[in-house]
């Protein structure tokens, strides 16, 4: 165990180390993450001066909703960056070089790569958000509800760690997945910002049931503000489910990684 | 003519990826329908008439994304060109290097036109027919379509502005992220511009981001009378005129100073 802490240490320092190489560039990437991301945060704002809510969600609540999809992000792509970007090991033949190392194939491509732009830019932005926001909603931090908030975003980036392991895992059957990802993750999670209340009755059932992402948001929130809002079609039982969802799919999500990586046939080359 | 060949090379270069061409119309359709959706939600839940009817707003997100998802610009083609050293190549050609980036651009522009917005349009319009505003004067259409083609350009020079900084800055991806970001805000991709604060709007107006989406969409709505119309349609072709000025002096003094490495 202690041997795994520290080489994950090393790959940490090393990745680091490449991700900052040119000092003014990477402040710039940072910079140029968060203006992107706040775009749709100024979007809603400057909507939200001609409207008065949406679907009984006020501009303050609706930013709270949205800080949690900032943070978990922040959080997850510093340890799943190499699931992201795990295609390209497969289109080139570079697991073959984790396959034969003597440690978990999982952990190699876990711990060798962090994108620390996009972590710091999400993070920041979704810390600012919530600090804001949290402050403006009447929310009572004891620390009954410190730790909730805190276990809400554990499972908010072991539910999107599953979805990514999924992803991954599927990248040995079809070996082009972004676009699948496209549709599925960062189209859906584009518009998570919104109480999911207010779409279709489909995409409602789509994004609870099948892409849950309404676990990682939608349902925390109204479970740190103590409410359960006008509109929720779904049983309030759902409410405080996320740490087993999370925990759930991250199990499930794992035994269908070691199913597939059997299939694995290197590309050559 | 010699750019007609790159532009039908590119085009071709499009139809290899079917599934992938799929999704990616799946993707348009999704993002217009859940804006739409978002806004329909607003209007309901407020039970206020907004600044312009729902189906104004409609009618314009439809357009809008619509349109700027097929102008897919790869502000960092020249950059990468750079990396591997091609551009070289490209530099002894005898071609006018701006007009060969266009004509690339185009290419796609003219697959993604046809296969990805036609489709997708059709689809939006059945799915919002109770909302959508259908423009019946053919010569407000006749206008809107020229209107579309300069708006285009103005994208086309703002991005070919980012492009030539390459020369001068290691890596453009941030000046160009952060030019996405002006573009989403103000030029009404991401929100309907009538409801822009007033003050941004008026100085929007002044600036060369009203004039890719925004003019077009005002005309197909009717909403600017014919004198109106012609001053926006030159205002596009000065913005054109401006900053193609500005790339083109870029490239030239770029081009002085070209260091490759590697290749």
């Amino acid at each position: 165990m202690k041997d795994v802490i520290s080489l994950y240490y090393h790959y940490c320092k090393t990745s680091i180390k490449a991700w900052f190489q040119y000092r003014v560039d990477a402040f710039l990437r940072i910079f140029a993450v968060m203006a992107r991301e706040s775009t749709a945060v100024i979007v809603m704002y400057i909507t939200f001066l001609n409207f008065d809510n949406i679907g009984g969600w006020t501009i303050y609540e609706l930013l709270f909703l949205y800080s949690f999809m900032f943070l978990t992000y922040g959080i997850f792509i510093i340890f799943f960056t190499g699931l992201r970007d795990f295609q390209y090991l497969v289109i080139q033949g570079d697991l073959d070089k984790l396959l034969i190392r003597p440690r978990g194939v999982l952990f190699q491509v876990l711990a060798s790569n962090s994108d620390w732009f996009a972590a710091l830019g999400h993070g920041t932005l979704g810390v600012m958000i919530f600090i804001y926001s949290s402050s403006k909603i009447n929310i009572q931090w004891n620390p009954a509800n410190i730790l909730l908030a805190c276990s809400c975003v554990c499972s908010g980036v072991l539910i999107q760690g599953a979805l990514f392991l999924i992803f991954a895992s599927l990248s040995f059957f079809i070996v082009k997945t972004d676009n699948l990802r496209n549709v599925l993750y960062w189209n859906i999670k584009s518009f998570m910002g919104y109480p999911i209340s207010i779409y279709p009755l489909l995409i409602q059932y789509f994004v609870v049931y099948i892409i849950p992402l309404a676990f990682v948001n939608y349902f925390p929130t109204q479970l740190i503000m103590g409410c359960f809002k006008a509109g929720n079609i779904f049983p309030e039982i759902y409410i405080p489910l996320s740490t087993v969802v999370g925990i759930f799919m991250f199990g499930v999500s794992y035994l269908f990684w070691r199913f597939s990586l059997r299939f694995y046939a290197s590309t050559g080359s | 003519m010699k750019y007609m060949f790159f532009l039908k090379r590119a085009f071709k270069n499009n139809t290899m990826y079917r599934f992938d061409y799929f999704l990616s119309w799946l993707n348009v359709c999704i993002q217009i329908f859940i804006s739409c959706e978002i806004w329909k939600a607003l209007y309901m839940t407020n039970h206020v008439s907004g600044k312009v009817s729902l189906s104004v707003v409609l009618t314009s997100f439809i357009i809008n994304l619509g349109l700027s998802n097929i102008y897919s610009i790869d502000d960092l083609a020249v950059q990468r060109k750079f990396g591997d050293g091609t551009i070289i190549c490209e530099l002894l050609k005898p071609i006018n290097y701006r007009l060969y980036l266009l004509a690339d651009t185009v290419g796609n522009i003219l697959f993604k036109l046809l296969f990805n917005m036609i489709p997708c349009a059709i689809i939006m319009i059945l799915v919002y027919r109770k909302s959508f505003i259908l423009c019946k004067n053919p010569y407000s259409i006749f206008v809107f379509v020229i209107s579309i083609l300069l708006g285009f350009l103005v994208l086309w020079e703002i991005s070919s502005i980012v492009q030539m900084l390459c020369f001068w800055i290691v890596n453009v991806w941030s000046i160009s992220t952060i030019k996405n970001v002006f573009i989403n805000v103000l030029a009404g991709t991401m929100l309907p511009v009538w409801y822009l604060p007033n003050t941004i709007q008026n100085i929007v107006k002044y600036t060369p981001f009203s004039a890719i989406y925004i003019t077009p969409i005002k005309i197909y709505l009717n909403q600017m009378g014919n004198k109106q119309q012609t001053i926006a349609l030159l205002l596009q072709l000065v913005w054109i005129l401006i900053l193609a000025l500005i790339g083109n002096f870029l490239w030239h003094m770029g081009k002085k100073k070209l260091v490759v490495q590697g290749g």
